[in-house]
């Protein structure tokens, strides 16, 4: 469980306070989706999780470890894998294979064991074809692809993914967002930030930042009714909201789900 | 033709024609490495082209150097990553840059500077911050900023509102709006299918570095090709699409369902 309690952070140059008086719990194998304006605070609070910011005042525990403990600090980071906005600042190996086998040298992971993980996340990813290639060869997509395997060969339990597909192209962020809910079904805590809104239909859980503090917590379409007039919303979710309203849907759908309900709901209404 | 005559030459693109007329508002699709990028620099003298000609205004980008100041100062570009242009200490000086190298000086360079700033919704409290210690989608303001504050006539942006919450795309195609019917125009490169449908009338595809598609929107989302081309259409459309076929046939007896059904089949038909 990650549990962030009264946590307020600013940065030491500025008196802009960038969290205020945090208080959340995240349980094992939950998916959430973290929400709010540029500036609002999702980059710093994802930091916070796992240590590479520290809160000001308050505590940031991970499965029990208070990240402001520097002894701790490894074990933190083992258990919360970080992919952030922008793939190109992550990629560190020569070879799509290296880069990938590079966090768990690190955490010194056996050469078998290395291996063996190497070909199943770069195939749970879609790129086991690419493994020789050199990353700079990649597209962003592909790039942002190789971070979520380099990450999820060292088996973190936790996922953290900070706006991971705002700078690719729309089939590759189908792509990852697919790879997002794999992962929350195999069981792992998935986190992530985006500003796509259609895309929190995937999730059962939103947080919603303003100005640093969580002002709305729940499943998307509440959060969503709560927040639209400040963040806008979109025509996917406008109409799974009316939907939503009437009574046909529980709650929002991807386009799959969503079609198969429809046609579902129009077959039924016929034969009445 | 990047690096031409030597191993590393690669085609970023082949035969464009192409002409955007003033006060046009035009879309570029395409996917990742489709020479959109390209295209665009060619625009502005970044790159100049291997053979053919740009012209600006009637000024080709290939002449020499004293016109290619002049079409930089009409083709304002802004690039997809904004913190690859920042250099400046401050976001004042940052925005005063470029028109105080085409001579804007004292009370007119602040005038210009505060107009540019409330162009792009960033509060006056930015100005004296490093524009390195903004947040992402408020350093993508100051980028537009620092454009703006030229005042050119075209306006080209890449790929200008990914990483931007979706307030921010609706005041930055607000702020468009208002370009536009100052009479600019404007040239985007997106990803996003619903971003070209909603905000202008004309969409070029560029696919392996030509041009496959150069038409109004409505004929565009209609076009059977936009997964060929690597695009993926926005999400009501798809359930549109999806749904659509299989309920033709349907006679929907709840009023609620068949609205919202009706809704879709109007995008779609």
């Amino acid at each position: 469980m990650i549990k962030f309690e009264h946590v307020f952070f600013q940065y030491e140059y500025d008196n802009l306070p960038i969290l205020e008086d945090v208080n959340i719990e995240i349980g094992e194998g939950e998916l959430i989706a973290l929400l709010g304006l540029n500036g609002s605070g999702k980059t710093s609070f994802f930091k916070m999780i796992n240590g590479l910011l520290k809160p000001s005042s308050g505590r940031v525990v991970v499965d029990g470890m208070d990240t402001k403990e520097e002894n701790l600090l490894w074990d933190i980071r083992k258990r919360v894998g970080m992919i952030f906005q922008n793939p190109e600042s992550q990629i560190v190996g020569t070879t799509v294979e290296e880069d990938v086998a590079f966090g768990m040298e690190n955490i010194g992971v056996p050469r078998e064991e290395m291996l063996k993980r190497v070909d199943q996340v770069l195939d749970f990813v879609g790129m086991s074809d690419l493994k020789h290639v050199e990353p700079h060869r990649l597209s962003g997509g592909q790039k942002q692809l190789l971070c979520v395997a380099s990450t999820l060969a060292m088996h973190p339990k936790y996922m953290v993914m900070d706006e991971p597909t705002s700078m690719i192209d729309p089939i590759n962020r189908e792509n990852i967002l697919k790879i997002i809910v794999d992962l929350y079904k195999f069981g792992k805590t998935v986190l992530f930030s985006t500003h796509i809104l259609d895309e929190i239909v995937v999730t059962p859980r939103v947080i919603y930042l303003r100005n640093g503090k969580v002002v709305f917590d729940g499943s998307p379409v509440e959060v969503i009714d709560s927040v639209k007039e400040e963040f806008g919303t979109s025509d996917f979710i406008e109409f799974q909201s009316n939907l939503y309203r009437y009574g046909f849907i529980e709650h929002f759908m991807d386009v799959e789900k969503l079609s198969e309900r429809l046609v579902s709901l129009c077959q039924s209404s016929s034969k009445r | 033709m990047y690096d031409p005559r030597t191993p590393f030459e690669k085609k970023a693109l082949e035969h464009v024609n192409m002409e955007i007329s003033n006060g046009d508002f035009v879309t570029i699709l395409g996917r990742t490495g489709s020479g959109k990028s390209t295209l665009l620099q060619l625009m502005n003298g970044v790159l100049r082209p291997t053979s053919g000609e740009v012209f600006v205004d009637g000024i080709s980008t290939s002449e020499k150097k004293d016109s290619l100041f002049e079409i930089r100062r009409k083709v304002g570009l802004v690039f997809q990553y904004p913190e690859h242009q920042f250099f400046e200490e401050n976001v004042f000086r940052e925005i005063a840059f470029g028109p105080k190298n085409f001579g804007v000086e004292n009370d007119e360079l602040d005038k210009v500077v505060m107009e540019a700033i409330d162009l792009v919704g960033l509060s006056r409290e930015v100005l004296s911050k490093s524009p390195f210690n903004l947040s992402g989608g408020e350093k993508r303001k100051v980028a537009i900023a620092s454009v703006i504050s030229c005042n050119p006539e075209y306006l080209v942006f890449d790929e200008p509102t990914s990483g931007l919450d979706p307030l921010s795309v609706r005041l930055f195609f607000d702020m468009l709006g208002k370009f536009r019917r100052s009479g600019k125009t404007i040239v985007i490169v997106t990803h996003s299918v619903k971003e070209a449908l909603q905000n202008s009338e004309r969409v070029i595809v560029i696919s392996k570095g030509q041009i496959v598609f150069d038409g109004g929107v409505q004929e565009f989302i209609k076009s059977k090709n936009l997964m060929e081309w690597g695009m993926l259409p926005p999400p009501l459309y798809r359930l549109a699409w999806r749904v659509k076929e299989q309920v033709e046939k349907i006679n929907i007896k709840n009023d609620k369902l068949s609205e919202a059904i009706n809704r879709l089949k109007d995008m779609v038909n």
